[in-house]
C-alpha cells in the first residue's frame, strides 16, 4: 500500500518538476536605442526570471536602422520604431511592439501656458518670434529629432496626408529650427544637456517618458510641462526585432516577458512609458489622450529633403521683396500686400519672419522710390516689418519693374527675390536690356502677380533661376507668399 | 524453551518496533494532505493529458505565417496540440505575401505555411506545391472608432446596424471620400457633416498591399468599388490601378496591420480606421465580455457592401504538417477552440460563431451578401506593382 503511494509521490514530484525547467542562461546582443539605457533594473529582473541576458549596445534609432539595414552583429535590435528601416526597403525582421511613448515637448511650467493645446505651427511660430528656444536630438542620428522634423514638415505641408517628395521642395522647417537652442547626439544626451542649461532654455523636444522621467529625477529647478502637438503625434512603440533567426527560442522568451503584466508594469513605473498591455492600468499622467498621429512619409528621399533642411537651419538667410507701388496697386492690393506683411510678422505659423533672417524691402514704380534692410532680432524688429509698408506712398511715374529688379540682384547677396507686381513694365530698363545685363541671374527669382502683369517674360526669368511666377489673381496675396516661403 | 529456573534469567524486554515514520501522526496528516494535493494534481493532469507528454513523443513542428499566428500562440490550441504529441514553433513572416516572396528560398524547410488568404495561397501553393487545408474563413472589415463610424454614417457613407456594434459601408462612397471624383485632395475627418477632431485625409489605413494579404485584398475592393463595381481585368487593371494610387499615398508609409494594435489603449492615436480581419475584432469581444461582463463599445466594426471572404489555407510541406492540418480541420475541441477565437468555421458549421456571439450576449453582425470579386491573380499582381513599391515575386503567374 505504501510503495504505491510512495511511486506517486515520485511521479508527481518529476512531473511537478518538468514544467518549471529552467532554461539555460543565454547572452543576446542587442542593437539599442539610446534613450533605452534607462531599462538596466528591468532588464535585471527579465534575466533573474527567464535566464537571458540582454547586452545593449546604444545607437540613435536614425544612424541604428541604417546600421541594421546594411548589416550588424548583433542578435537583436531594439529600435524606437521599425519605420527607418521600412523606408530602406528591406525584408522586416520580425518585430514585436513591447511599449509606447509619443514625441512631445516638454516646456516649463511657466511657459506652458501658452503652449497648452498648441500645434505644431503655434510652436513653429513661437520659435521663430525668439519666443521659444529648446534643445533637440540630431535627426541625422536619433529618431526623437527626425520625428520632430517629420512632425512640423507634415503639419506645415498641411495636406493631411503623408509627407510626398513635392511637398518638402520649399523649406518650412527653418521658423521652427531657429528655436534650437543646443542639439545633442541622441535622446539621452539632450536630456543631460537640458539639465545643464535648464536656466537658459525653454525646453527640450523628446519623448514623453523622458520628460516624465526628468519630471521625477529631481534634476530641475523648474518642471517640465508635456505638450502633445495636437495636430500630429508621432508615436514610438519600441519593436523588438530578432536579427539571427538562431537566437529565436531565447527571443521568444523574452517578448513573451516583456509582454507579460508584471514587465509591463515594471517599464510603466520605472521608465514612464506607455505599456501595450490594456490590462494593465496606467498611472495617471500615462492616461493623458495623446492625439491623432500623423501619417508617415513613405519614402526615403522625403526624409533626406527633411534631412537637407536641417543642414541649412541657422544659415543667415536674406530675402529681397521688391514691391510695386505705383498707383495701380491703390485700394484692395496695397491693401493685401500691407495685412501680408502684418501676418507674416505677427501671426506665427511656419511662414512667420523668423529671427536671425535679414528681410529687405524694396519699393518702386517709376523708380526705386525706398530700400529698407530689417534684421531681425527678436519681437521689436518683427513689430517694424509688420508697420513697414503702412505708410508708404503710391507713386504715379509708371511701373519700372525691370530696374526695380535689377537694383535688387545689385543687394542680394546670396539671398532670395520675391517680385511682387500688378502691371506692365512702362519705365526703366526693358527686358531685352536687363537680359542683356543678367545674363545668368544671381539670385532664385519669384514673381507674385496680380491683375494684369504679363508674365511671360517674368517668368522666363523666374524660371531661369530656378524659381517661378505664382498668380495672386485666384486667391489672395498672403497664400501667394505662404506658397513660396522657404522655396530657395 | 527452557522452563523457568531459579536464577532469573536475563530476559528480554521485546519493545514494539519502532512506530513507522509513516504512521505518526505528526507524519500522517501533512503527509495525507499534500499527497492528497500531488494525487489531484495528477489526475487533473492526466485528464488534460498533460501527464502523459513525458512519455510521448512530442513532434516539434515548425511553421511561418504572419497574422493566423495569434491561432497557434493561444495556450488552448497549443495545450490541445501537445496533448495530440505536437508544438508549433511560428515563424512570422511580416505579411502573407511575403511568404510566397521568400527571397531565401527557405519556405519549404517549414513543415507549413498559413497565409491569411487565398489569393496569396494559392500564389505559394503555386510555387512551392504542398498539400492544402481549408480550415476556417474570416471577412475582410474595417475597425473603426466609434466616433469615426458615427461620422460616417451622418455623411450617409455607412449604417448602423442593430445592436450598436456593426455598421455596413458603402464602399463606392467611402472611396470617393479618398478620391473625390474630379480630382482634388481627399476629404479630412475634421472637415465631415459630423466632424472628428482629426486634421488627417480620410483613408481606411492598412498594411503594403505587397506584403500583407489585407492590404492586396483591400487594394481588390477599392479597386473594384472605384471600377463600378466591376473586378478590373487585363485591360483596364493598370489604368484602375493608377486611379486608385492615391488612396494608398495618403498614408505614407503603412503599418504591419492593425490587428493588435487596434486595441492597445492608445488604438485611437495609432490608426483610428484601418483594415482588419473580424476573427481579430470578435476575440477582443469575446474577451473583453468575460473580463468585464459587457463589450467593448468604443471599437465598432465596418462591413463593407462588397463583401470578402478571407480564407486561410494551411499549406503542409512534410508529414508533420498534414498531421496539423488533420487535427485543425477535424479535432472538435480545436474547432471550437477556432470560434473562440473568432473564427467562422465552413458552411457545414456556418451558423457556429453567430450562436456564440449570441451565448455570450454580443450582436450578430450582418456581413453582405455582395460579393467583392477581387481581379483574377495576374492582373492583381500588375496592380499591387503599381500601387506599392514591391520587390518582385518571383512566380510563374
Amino acid at each position: 500500500m505504501r510503495r504505491p503511494v510512495l511511486l506517486l509521490v515520485a511521479v508527481a514530484a518529476v512531473l511537478a518538476g518538468c514544467t518549471s525547467v529552467k532554461p539555460e542562461p543565454t547572452t543576446l546582443t542587442v542593437l539599442a536605442s539610446s534613450e533605452l539605457a534607462d531599462l538596466s533594473s528591468v532588464l535585471a529582473d527579465l534575466r533573474r526570471d527567464t535566464g537571458v541576458e540582454l547586452k545593449l549596445d546604444y545607437e540613435g534609432t536614425v544612424r541604428a536602422s541604417e546600421q541594421v539595414a546594411a548589416g550588424v552583429d548583433h542578435d537583436l535590435a531594439w529600435l524606437s520604431t521599425n519605420r527607418y528601416l521600412k523606408l530602406k526597403d528591406v525584408d522586416l525582421p520580425p518585430s514585436a511592439t513591447t511599449m509606447l511613448s509619443p514625441l512631445v515637448l516638454g516646456v516649463k511650467a511657466g511657459q506652458a501656458e501658452a503652449l497648452r493645446g498648441a500645434s505644431w505651427a503655434d510652436v513653429a511660430g513661437r520659435a521663430a518670434a525668439g519666443g521659444l528656444r529648446f534643445g533637440m536630438a540630431d535627426p541625422r542620428v536619433s529618431g526623437s529629432g527626425m520625428a520632430a522634423l517629420i512632425g512640423v514638415a507634415t503639419a506645415a505641408a498641411g495636406t493631411g496626408a503623408a509627407l510626398r517628395s513635392e511637398d518638402v521642395t520649399c523649406d518650412k522647417l527653418q521658423g521652427f529650427l531657429t528655436g534650437r537652442a543646443f542639439g545633442a547626439a541622441g535622446a539621452t544626451e539632450v536630456v543631460d544637456e537640458y539639465v545643464k542649461r535648464q536656466d537658459e532654455v525653454d525646453a527640450v523636444v523628446t519623448y514623453e517618458s523622458a520628460v516624465l522621467s526628468l519630471n521625477a529625477s529631481g534634476q530641475l529647478r523648474e518642471p517640465l510641462e508635456v505638450v502633445y502637438p495636437r495636430d500630429g503625434i508621432v508615436l514610438s512603440d519600441y519593436p523588438l526585432m530578432l536579427l539571427k533567426p538562431d537566437k529565436r527560442a531565447a527571443y521568444d522568451r523574452v517578448v513573451q516577458w516583456l509582454r507579460s503584466p508584471t514587465a509591463q508594469r515594471a517599464i510603466m513605473e520605472r521608465t514612464s512609458r506607455r505599456p501595450v498591455d490594456p490590462q494593465v492600468e496606467r498611472t495617471e499622467e500615462l492616461r493623458e489622450p495623446i492625439g491623432t498621429a500623423l501619417y508617415f512619409p513613405g519614402t526615403q528621399e522625403v526624409v533626406d529633403a527633411l534631412l537637407a533642411a536641417y543642414d541649412r537651419a541657422g544659415d543667415p538667410r536674406r530675402v529681397v521683396f521688391v514691391l510695386d507701388h505705383s498707383t495701380s496697386m491703390a485700394g484692395e492690393r496695397i491693401a493685401g500686400l500691407r495685412e501680408a506683411f502684418a501676418t507674416l510678422s505677427r501671426a506665427g505659423g511656419f511662414d512667420q519672419f523668423r529671427v536671425g533672417e535679414t528681410v529687405v524691402l524694396v519699393r518702386f514704380a517709376g523708380t526705386v522710390k525706398e530700400e529698407r534692410s530689417v534684421v531681425v532680432r527678436g519681437a521689436a524688429d518683427l513689430e517694424a516689418l509688420a508697420g513697414a509698408l503702412a505708410s508708404a506712398e503710391l507713386a504715379t511715374d509708371g511701373t519700372a519693374i525691370w530696374s526695380a529688379l535689377d537694383h535688387a540682384y545689385r543687394i542680394v547677396g546670396d539671398g532670395t527675390v520675391v517680385l511682387m507686381t500688378d502691371g506692365e513694365n512702362n519705365a526703366g530698363m526693358s527686358a531685352d536690356d536687363f537680359l542683356a545685363a543678367w545674363p545668368n541671374p544671381p539670385a532664385r527669382t519669384y514673381a507674385i502677380r496680380f491683375g494684369e502683369a504679363d508674365p511671360v517674360e517674368l517668368d522666363r526669368v523666374a524660371r531661369a533661376t530656378g524659381g517661378r511666377v505664382v498668380d495672386a489673381g485666384s486667391g489672395s496675396l498672403l497664400e501667394a507668399v505662404k506658397e513660396i516661403r522657404g522655396c530657395r | 524453551m527452557v522452563a523457568k529456573s531459579s536464577t532469573e534469567e536475563p530476559s528480554f524486554t521485546i519493545l514494539d518496533p519502532p512506530k513507522s515514520a509513516f504512521r505518526r501522526k505528526r507524519f500522517l496528516l501533512p503527509f495525507g494532505i499534500s499527497a492528497g494535493i500531488a494525487l489531484a494534481g495528477a489526475i487533473a493532469l492526466f485528464a488534460s493529458g498533460t501527464v502523459a507528454l513525458p512519455f510521448k513523443q512530442v513532434t516539434v513542428v515548425s511553421a511561418m505565417m504572419a497574422s493566423k499566428s495569434v491561432y497557434f500562440q493561444d495556450s488552448e490550441v497549443r495545450r490541445i496540440l501537445m496533448a495530440n504529441g505536437i508544438d508549433v514553433r511560428v515563424s512570422d513572416s511580416g505579411g502573407s505575401r511575403e511568404i510566397a516572396r521568400d527571397r531565401q528560398e527557405r519556405v519549404r524547410e517549414f513543415d507549413f505555411v498559413m497565409p491569411s488568404g487565398q489569393a496569396a495561397a494559392e500564389l505559394i501553393r503555386d510555387r512551392f506545391g504542398g498539400r492544402v487545408y481549408f480550415p476556417f474563413a474570416s471577412p475582410l472589415v474595417l475597425g473603426a472608432f466609434r466616433e469615426y463610424a458615427e461620422a460616417l454614417e451622418a455623411e450617409g457613407v455607412a449604417k448602423g446596424q442593430e445592436g450598436g456594434l456593426y455598421y455596413t459601408l458603402d464602399m463606392v462612397e467611402f472611396v470617393k471620400l479618398s478620391l473625390p471624383e474630379g480630382g482634388g485632395a481627399a476629404k479630412t475627418w475634421n472637415k465631415l457633416k459630423q466632424p472628428v477632431d482629426n486634421r488627417n485625409q480620410i483613408v481606411a489605413q492598412s498594411p503594403n498591399p505587397c506584403d500583407s494579404y489585407s492590404g492586396s485584398a483591400w487594394l481588390g475592393l477599392v479597386a473594384f468599388a472605384a471600377n463600378g463595381s466591376v473586378a478590373p481585368n487585363e485591360q483596364n487593371a493598370l489604368e484602375v490601378a493608377r486611379r486608385v494610387k492615391p488612396v494608398f499615398e495618403i498614408e505614407g508609409l503603412h503599418g504591419s496591420g492593425i490587428g493588435t494594435t487596434f486595441f492597445y489603449p492608445d488604438g485611437r492615436s495609432s490608426a483610428p480606421v484601418g483594415v482588419m480581419y473580424e476573427h481579430q475584432y470578435m476575440a477582443h469581444q469575446f474577451d473583453t465580455v468575460a473580463r468585464t461582463g459587457k463589450p467593448d463599445s468604443e471599437r465598432v466594426l465596418l462591413y463593407p457592401d462588397t463583401h470578402h471572404r478571407t480564407e486561410p489555407w494551411l499549406i503542409a510541406f512534410s508529414p508533420a504538417g498534414e498531421r496539423v492540418g488533420d487535427l485543425i480541420r477535424n479535432n472538435a475541441d480545436l474547432r471550437r477552440r477556432a470560434l473562440e477565437l473568432g473564427f467562422r468555421l465552413d458552411n457545414q458549421d456556418s451558423t457556429a460563431l453567430p450562436d456564440l456571439l449570441a451565448a455570450r450576449g454580443l450582436p450578430e453582425p450582418a456581413p453582405s451578401l455582395t460579393e467583392g470579386f477581387l481581379p483574377k491573380p495576374p492582373d492583381l499582381e500588375t496592380m499591387i506593382r503599381e500601387v506599392g513599391r514591391c520587390p518582385e515575386i518571383r512566380v510563374p503567374i
